[in-house]
This record gives structure tokens, sequence and C-alpha cells, in this order.
């Protein structure tokens, strides 16, 4: 087709010949170039000499402004459409408020000449018309049905008689909650007190089964009044496009997300359920507090995303601010925990309910200790052990599906998600764990009302069996963490009755993996009920079972390992149960040394071996575990500062008293030091407790041991709270509060009544022993002695071996025979003392046990008037326990002094 | 407009453009919106606008190497027709009375004025460049309205990007001849 412009096609054909040789040709060249053209081109000679004019201006502004620019504006119609006045359904268009992710919002008023009530009214973008109204018709009524002050009401929402939807809100005059506090200066608790109208707005919302998807300072307004008003409730669902996503990031960047608050998995366009408002509430409430995001997401970059959704857990919200001294040490603690426990990568880590989250934050407002961060940790008689049954999240496990690269979409992301058969398969049972994890996560009581945990866990139960009766396999794996939440709860009937379902079905489908499977939990399940021999009989059904079949694979054995080790360990057979843990450690490490299984065999393994009485192997067992950590779980404190104070028992084990406290000190350092009521840090007080006591700083004993104590209290755990009585009186003792030393050790000893655990007897006699000894009520003191060396299996030395901490407990016995008179009695525990607390130090010239066993041995001696055998006894003593306890230590000193003596 | 897409593909391309013209531009569109809405203006470039296009009308998990210069070729010549459409709206409302919220200044209106006769010239103007040099036409399609690179357009016109600096200066210049400039 010829345009208008052209008279004569050739002519401008020849020009541009022409011009293309001209323009070859450098600058100074083209004046002559043009001089030499024949006469046929005199026609063309002014035109070319015009455009090669032009040429050579540098500053010519024709066609110098890109244009890809206006591809912008030209796609989004929306601004060319609507006008002031314009008429849309009842209302009519006064002014644009703005233009969000998802449409515009127009100041409004009623159209006909009824009150005027200022009115939002939300157009939607207009390609996705067609889905919105649709989906309006399905969501309004629930939408509109949100009454509350903090919500802004959805009026109506209707399509024109056009065709187009749209939303009609309340109009909120107000600023967004991030601008409001920083033009008011509001303090930490002013911001807090705001952010609870949110979460009870929220809350609300969850309870009519609305979640809000889309929470952002900009979503969250508030009056001059000082009253939040939550924007845009359900929205994001509703106005979201319709086009199924290629891949899971496409979803994110069609859905007009706001990136910086959306939960990790809706960047991975998994299930949005209740956990992810948690979460965008989480980030609001850091951004609030701190004035920063934990991390800025670069929105252009897959990589980025990734890095953001497969990296470390948010960092704490006190360390952002160092600058500002009093706003990080307010932060520090409990509000940092709170933060962290919303912002978990994985949902179920999370706050389960907004209720919870804001149930905290009012706890913290009002003093009180707020709620521990749960993980699958079980406790055990002061010891920190790590149970992890299963992988908790799928979020790593889906992205690992997932190429990375630098440019937004290829191809190749696509190719990680070719169906093969198998592949399809696999594809829609995890799409069924979607939905129903989906599903449940969505169920509240009919009042809307949340449930408790216990109730949910209940419901997931009940819609397990309802919707999946026709898959039971899919039943049994997910009865398996319904189990381990049971479990957490500390009911331990109902982790029993679903474990035992899932194995009925288990056996149903004759698979002896999964088999297995459920039965090394149940083990481990009847070993937490104290029911040894049905436990006993079914590992030995599981053994069998396993020789008969060679090929189940590695997971199942090495669990089955593990729960082996476990039995051994509740049996009281020491050995065994590490050599157990050994093999189970050695077959992880060979298959797969990144799974969380091998963390948490190694916790348990450290946990054994202090049993075992092997705190070098527990030390080093505690060195792999944070090597492992580091490069695995970065920030998991909990895990960390549980092994280190694993490791703090084990220096306390090999005698070095005062680093094993100042280990401790480290580990609590790590856990933000103040959680009250946190069972690890239960432990690490008891443990702090008695150490100080023998370190003889009675006031710091105090004050350890009933912080222990209250958080065992709490925590309904009557072993610790034995030990802790025990460990408290002998501390009140030291510190001189006679009258409560004898109270506690009293209600220790009654408590004591109806157990069975030798530990717990030692301890009780050892602090009656101590008390007695201190009132020089030397009969007391020996039969106390007795009960507790009774309890240590002397003077079988293998049992007494086996008993943890023994050495200390014999060194008491000595001392008071000693002080008795009784000098062979004395000798022989002071040498079986030396000889045990030699055997596992470390090193013997550090260990406070092998300095006081020598000391005791050279007074023993002195007293028989064995002179020389004494000063050599003594030698190295005072220097043993200068290293182990302090320089100054009482012990230090009359070491010294003997040694001068001798 | 120059049907520049039965011009670039071989006829037995098993790629039938020509039939999935408005659903690639109506696909197009949708992203380019969507990503807009999202906020991610930069992640407007046409590279990826046009492989994600592809991608969702075919449902296939590769585009040909080949396939993709085509259909750069293609995207950009679309971008050309939906800006000059746009262009031609805003003129016609510009004319038709008040300005609506497009802007609040004069001398701003003026300047889009300005820029967009520029582009509606340019428009007009190549097609008849179309008929002098075909080549060029492509060139000005994608540096001018599809913002591509001139490493970008070399590599889908399988010539130099030095080529591509010179077609763009000449093109540049025959234009502004055609318009009497």
């Amino acid at each position: 087709m010829t345009s208008a412009l052209i008279t004569d096609l050739p002519r401008w054909r020849r020009i541009n010949a022409l011009l293309e040789e001209a323009l070859a040709l450098p600058q100074d060249a083209r004046d002559a170039w043009l001089a030499q053209l024949s006469g046929q081109q005199a026609d063309v000679l002014p035109t070319l000499r015009a455009l090669l004019a032009r040429h050579a201006v540098e500053t010519d502004a024709f066609m110098s402004r890109p244009v890809a620019a206006m591809w912008r504006k030209a796609i989004d119609a929306n601004a060319v459409d609507d006008e002031p006045g314009q008429i849309i359904g009842p209302y009519q268009l006064l002014r644009p408020l703005g233009a969000g992710g998802m449409g515009t919002v127009w100041l409004a008023q009623r159209a006909d000449a009824s009150p005027q009530r200022l009115i939002a009214v939300k157009l939607p973008l207009r390609d996705w018309a067609r889905g919105v109204a649709e989906r309006l018709k399905q969501e309004r009524d629930t939408l509109a049905g949100l009454e509350h002050p903090n919500i802004a009401r959805l009026y109506d929402a209707g399509t024109t008689s056009g065709g187009r939807p749209y939303l009609a809100m309340e109009y909120v005059d107000g600023v967004s909650i991030d601008v409001f506090a920083a033009r008011r200066d509001l303090t930490v608790r002013e911001k807090l007190a705001l952010f609870q109208q949110v979460a009870n707005a929220v809350a609300y919302a969850h309870g009519r089964l609305v979640v809000h998807r889309d929470l952002k300072p900009g979503n969250i307004l508030v009056t001059r009044e000082g009253e939040v008003r939550l924007l845009d409730f359900g929205a994001a669902k509703l106005l979201r496009d319709d086009e199924p996503p290629i891949s899971a990031l496409t979803e994110e960047m069609g859905r007009a997300l706001s990136p910086d608050y959306a939960s990790p998995e809706q960047i991975l366009g998994e299930s949005i359920t209740v956990a992810s408002d948690v979460y965008s509430l989480g980030i609001v409430l850091f951004e609030l507090l701190t004035g920063h995001l934990p991390y800025t997401l670069k929105r252009h970059s897959t990589a980025a995303l990734q890095a953001a959704i497969l990296g470390a857990e948010s960092p704490r919200a006190s360390s952002l601010v160092t600058v500002n001294r009093q706003l990080s040490r307010e932060l520090r603690g409990d509000l940092d925990n709170i933060l962290a426990k919303a912002l978990k990568k994985c949902p179920r880590e999370r706050y389960e309910t907004v209720s919870g989250f804001a149930d905290d934050v009012r706890r913290w407002l009002n003093h009180e200790p707020v709620s521990a961060q749960r993980d699958s940790a079980a406790y055990r008689l002061g010891k920190f052990v790590r149970r992890n049954r299963v992988a908790v999240c799928t979020g790593a496990s889906m992205l690992a599906a997932i190429v990375a690269s630098a440019t937004v979409i290829t191809a190749e992301m696509l190719e990680a998600r070719t169906q093969r058969d198998s592949a399809r398969l696999q594809a829609k049972h995890a799409q069924a764990q979607e939905r129903y994890a989906n599903m449940v996560m969505e169920q509240f009581g009919p009042g809307g009302q949340p449930l408790t945990r216990e109730e949910m866990t209940d419901r997931s139960v009940e819609i397990l069996y309802r919707q999946y009766g026709s898959d039971p396999r899919f039943i049994a794996e997910a009865l398996i963490p319904i189990s381990d939440r049971y479990m957490e709860l500390g009911n331990t009937d109902k982790e029993l009755a679903v474990l035992k379902r899932a194995g009925e079905i288990a056996r149903r489908l004759a698979d002896p993996a999964l088999i297995i499977e459920v039965d090394c939990y149940l083990v481990e399940t009847e070993l937490d009920k104290g029911r040894i021999e049905n436990a006993e009989q079914r590992m030995n059904e599981v053994q069998a079972l396993l020789a008969a079949n060679p090929k189940v694979p590695m997971r199942q054995r090495i669990d089955c390992m593990h729960a082996d080790a476990t039995l051994a360990d509740a049996r009281g057979d020491r050995i065994a149960s590490v050599n157990r843990i050994e093999a189970a450690i050695a077959l992880q490490e060979r298959d797969d040394p990144t799974d969380r299984n091998y963390r948490a065999l190694l916790s348990h393994a450290q946990v054994l071996y202090l049993y075992a009485g092997r705190p070098k192997d527990a030390y080093a067992t505690v060195e792999k575990t944070l090597e492992v950590l580091k490069k695995t779980d970065a920030r998991n404190g909990e895990a960390i500062s549980g092994s280190m104070h694993n490791q703090s028992l084990a220096l306390n084990q090999m005698g070095e008293v005062q680093a094993a406290i100042d280990r401790e000190r480290e580990a609590i350092a790590i856990t933000g030091g103040d959680d009250a009521n946190h069972p690890v840090m239960a432990a690490m007080a008891q443990t702090l407790g008695r150490m100080y006591t023998r370190m003889n700083h009675a006031a710091e004993a105090e004050a350890w041991a009933e912080r222990a104590l209250s958080g065992a209290r709490e925590g309904g755990n009557i072993a610790s709270q034995i030990v802790d009585l025990a460990t408290l009186s002998e501390a009140n003792e030291a510190a001189g509060h006679t009258a409560q030393a004898s109270a506690n050790a009293a209600e220790a000893a009654h408590l004591l009544s109806s157990r069975s655990d030798p530990r717990e007897r030692a301890a009780v006699s050892r602090a009656q022993a101590l008390i007695a000894f201190d009132r020089k009520d030397a009969r007391a003191a020996q039969a106390a002695a007795a009960a507790m060396l009774e309890a240590l299996g002397y003077p079988d030395v293998a049992k007494v071996r086996a008993s943890q901490s023994s050495d200390v407990l014999l060194l008491l016995a000595a001392r008071i025979a000693l002080e008795a008179g009784d000098l062979p009695s004395a000798s022989h525990l002071a040498s079986l003392a030396l000889k045990l607390s030699r055997d596992v130090a470390r090193d013997p010239g550090q260990s406070a046990t092998v300095g006081e066993a020598r000391l005791l041995i050279a007074r023993v001696q002195f007293a028989q008037g064995k002179t020389e055998d004494a000063r050599v006894s003594i030698h190295g003593a005072a220097d043993a326990l200068s290293a182990g306890l302090a320089p100054d230590h009482p012990l230090a000193i009359e070491a010294a002094s003997l040694e001068a003596k001798l | 407009m120059a049907n520049l897409a039965s011009e670039l593909l071989p006829a037995d391309s098993p790629l039938n453009l020509a039939e999935c013209l408005p659903a690639f531009y109506d696909q197009m569109r949708r992203i380019a919106r969507s990503r807009l809405a999202g906020g991610h203006y930069t992640m407007l470039d046409t590279t990826s606008l046009v492989h994600e296009s592809f991608l969702r009308l075919r449902n296939v998990n590769q585009i040909d190497v080949k396939d993709s210069e085509h259909l750069l070729a293609y995207a950009t010549s679309t971008m050309r027709s939906v800006v000059v459409d746009y262009v031609r709206q805003r003129k016609a409302a510009r004319r038709g009375g008040d300005a609506a919220h497009e802007s609040l200044n004069q001398q701003h209106a003026e300047k889009l004025g300005v820029h967009d006769d520029e582009i509606l010239g340019v428009h007009n103007a190549l097609e008849a460049l179309a008929d002098i040099d075909g080549r060029l036409v492509r060139v000005v399609e994608m540096r001018y309205f599809g913002g591509l690179t001139d490493a970008e357009i070399g590599r889908a016109l399988g010539v130099t990007d030095r080529t591509v600096r010179r077609d763009w200066e000449r093109a540049k210049l025959l234009l502004a001849g055609l318009l009497g400039r």
C-alpha cells in the first residue's frame, strides 16, 4: 500500500541508497562526495544536502524521546474512561482518591437526592472485569456482612448496566497507620494499642471466614480520633486475575500483591490461610515498631524472591534499632520473640490465630510473660532434647523444583514443572495436601470464636476422615504430623489414638515402610506414657518386620534405630542406648546429613551421652551439632541455645564448673533471656542454680533456683520441681535462709513419695544431707548420705558410674564420713570419686571434682598420719579447684592451706 | 498497516501468528497491565512480555529461538498499534473539550501534544518507509515503539548492532524528510 506521503517512490528509493552511501563516509568526506554526484542525481541533491545537514546537528529532538514508556499509559485505559461526574451504578464519582494495585478508587456520593454520605467506589481494572463480576456474586454477602468498628464497611457491590463491576465502601478520612504513628510520635505502647485494634478487626473477620490476604500499612488507616479502619478485606481474593498461573511466581506478579508484605506461601502461590494474615500483620508491626522492614524484597528479581523465601528467619527487631538504645532495650526479649513467632517462614510455626498474636501483645502490655516459642522440643529432667518427626514445611521443597534465573521468566522454570506420569500423580497428591491444610486452617467455631489448638487438631482429624475416606494412605500420612501436634499439646492419649489408627490403615494397605514408621512413633509414645513393656513388644515386632523387608527405605530404618535408642535409655541400658544412637547417626550421615532428622538425632545423642556419663562425647556432639545448625538452621536460637545448654552440663560433669556457668549464660543470651516460662529456660535456670551453689555464690544460686522452680511449676513438671526444690533448699541453706531450706527440702521429699526415679531420690537425699551437714547434725547427715548412696547404687561401681554426677555426690558422702570420723569409708568414697572424675574429665588439672577428691583423700591421709601420701595427693588439688571453680573458692583456699601445712 | 507477521515468517512455520494475532495482543495487554498494577514498572520489558504471552497462548514449555525473534518483531509492531490508538484517543479527547485529569498544567499539555504529533507523524511516515526500505521500518518499530536495545534488534534481524545503529540514523533522517521537517 502506498502512502499519501509519497508522490515519487523511486525518487525516495534513490535518496535512501545515496544516504546509505553518504553516511558510510566520515563527516568531512561528505561535502566532497556531494560535490561529485553526477547530474542524474541533481533532483535529489537539495534533499540530500538538507538531510545530511540535519544529521550533522547533534541536538535533534526528533524521535529522541522513548515512546516505549507510553506503552504503560496506553495499556491502562482506566484513566481515559472515568471522569468526575460519571455515574457508576447508584453513585456519582467526585474525584479520584488514588490508583491502587487492583484498580482505581474514587470519592463518590449517591447519585439520587438521598442524604449525602461520602463513599469510596472502587473500580477494578477493565481486563479483570469479567472474573470480578462473577466472584462478586459469591463473595458479596460475606464481605458486606463484615460489621466491625475497625473495618471499613462494604456497603454495596454490583455491576453497572454496562457490565462494569464496582465496590462501594465506607470512605475513611484518615492516614495510613505508619504515617499516623510517625506524625504523632507514638510510643511503643501506643503503637501496640493501635495494633490491637487492627488485630481485633482481623480476628473478627477470620471468625467469619474472611482472610484479608493483603494487609499492609496502606490498607490500615487511622482516623483523626485514633480509630483504626481496615480497608479492602477479601478484596484481593475478589479482584484477582482469572487466568491460571503458569508458575507460582507468575501468579504473584499477576496478582498485584505488595511483595514486601506478602508471606512466603503467598509468594510461592500456595494456599492462603489465616497464617498468611498473621505473617503480614507481623511485618506491619515490625515496621511500625522499628521503622524498617525486616528485609527489603527486590521486586524484579526471581533470585531475590527466592533468597527471601529460602533464607534465614527474620532478624530480631531489637537488633535493627541499635542506634536508639532505649527502643532497642524495649524491644529486646519478649517483643522480639512475639515478632519472630509471627514471622516464621513456616506457617505452622507462627501464631495459629490472630487472637493468639493479640493475646501475647496484651500480655506484654500487662507485663505478663508471653507464650513461648514452640518447637517439637521435649524436655526431660533438665536435658534439652529436640524431637523432630516430619518435615514441617513444603515451601522449600516446592521451591527446589523451580530453577532460579536472573531474568524474570524463562522456559527453564516451565521445564521444571513438566509433568511426567509419576510426577503428575505426586503433584495431585501435593494438591490434596494443600487443599486439606487450607480447609483445616479456615475452620473456626460456630459462633465465630477461634478454637483452641487442641480443638483445631480434633477438627482437622474429623475433616480428614470425612473428606479423604477414599484415600486411606493420605489419611495415614496426615495422621502422623497430627500425632505430633497432640504430643506438643501434651495429650498422649489422643496421640496414641491417631497413631494406632494410622497403624491400622498401614496394615490394611500392607505397606511395611508405613507400618514401621507408625510403629516406631508408637514406641516413643508408649515410652512417654511409661509403658516400657508395651514399647518393647512393639519394638520387637518392628525389628521382625525390618528383617523381613530389606527394601524399607533408609528414613524409616533410621527412625527405628532412634526409637530403639530411646527404648534402651528408658530401660536404663545406657550402653545400648548410646550404641544405637551412634549407629543411627552414622546411617543418617551416610544417607543425608542435611535432613532435619540429623539434627534431631544429634541432639538426642547429646542427652544420651550425658545420661551415660560420657561428657566428653556429649561435648563433642554439641560441637558437631552447632556446626550443622550453623550450616542449615542459622537462626534457630532455640536449637542452638539448647545444645549449648547441654554442653554446659557436660562441662559441669567434667568438673569445669566456672566454664559451665559461662557456657550456660551464653546459651541464655541467645534465647533473648527473658522467657521465664520457656521450657529450655527453666532447664538452664535449674543448672545455674546448682552450679552457683557449688561455686558458693548463694544469692545467685537462690535467684536462679527460684526461677527454675516457678518454670517447673508453670509447666507442671513434677520431676523438675523435685530437683529444683532440692537445689533451692541447698541454695537457701548456703545463703543462711534456714527456714526456707527446711521447707523446700520437705516439699521435695513429699513430692518424691510417689516417684521411683533414683535420680530424683538422689537429688533430694543430697539436699537433706547437705542441710544436715551444715547444721552439724551428724546423724541426720549420715542417714541422708546413706540414702543418697543407695540411690546411686553404691557400692556397685558399675551402677554408680552409670548415674550422672555421682562423683560429686560421693564427695559429699566422703566429707560427711570424714567429719564423722569414719576414715575408711571416707577414703573409699573419695578414691572412687577420684577415679570416676578423672575418667570423665577433659583435663584433670581443670576439674574441680578431681581437685576436691584429691583434697579429701589428702585430708583422710593426713588424719591417718600418712603425711607423705597426703603430700602426693594434695599436689595439684588447689590448682584444679582454682581452675574448675575459682581461686577464691573456699575449697581452693582449703586445699592451698592444707598443702602449705604439709 | 504493513502485515509484518506474514512477511517475517516462512510459509511453513508451525506458528500461525495471523491466527493468534488478536489473542496474542490481548495476552500482552493483560500481562502488561497486571504487572503495572503490581507496581512492577520495570518488568514491562518487551522480551519477557513477549515470552510470557507466547507461552501462555501456546502452553508449551519452550520457545524456539527463531520464533522468539519473530515474536519480538511482531510484538513491537503490536506495541506500535496500541500506542498509536491511544495517542489518537488522547488527541480526540483533548480536542473535544477539557482534558479531564490528563494534565493540570498547560505547559505539560502542550508538551504532550507535541510528542503525540510526533508519534502519529512517525506512524504515518513508516507506512511510506515500508515501501522504500522494509528493514528500516522494523528497526524503528523495535527501537522507537518497542524500546529494544541495538543488540536485541540485531539478533532479531540477523545483523550486527552497528548496522542497526546506522539503520536507525538513516531511518530518522528519511522519516524527517518524509514529514517535511
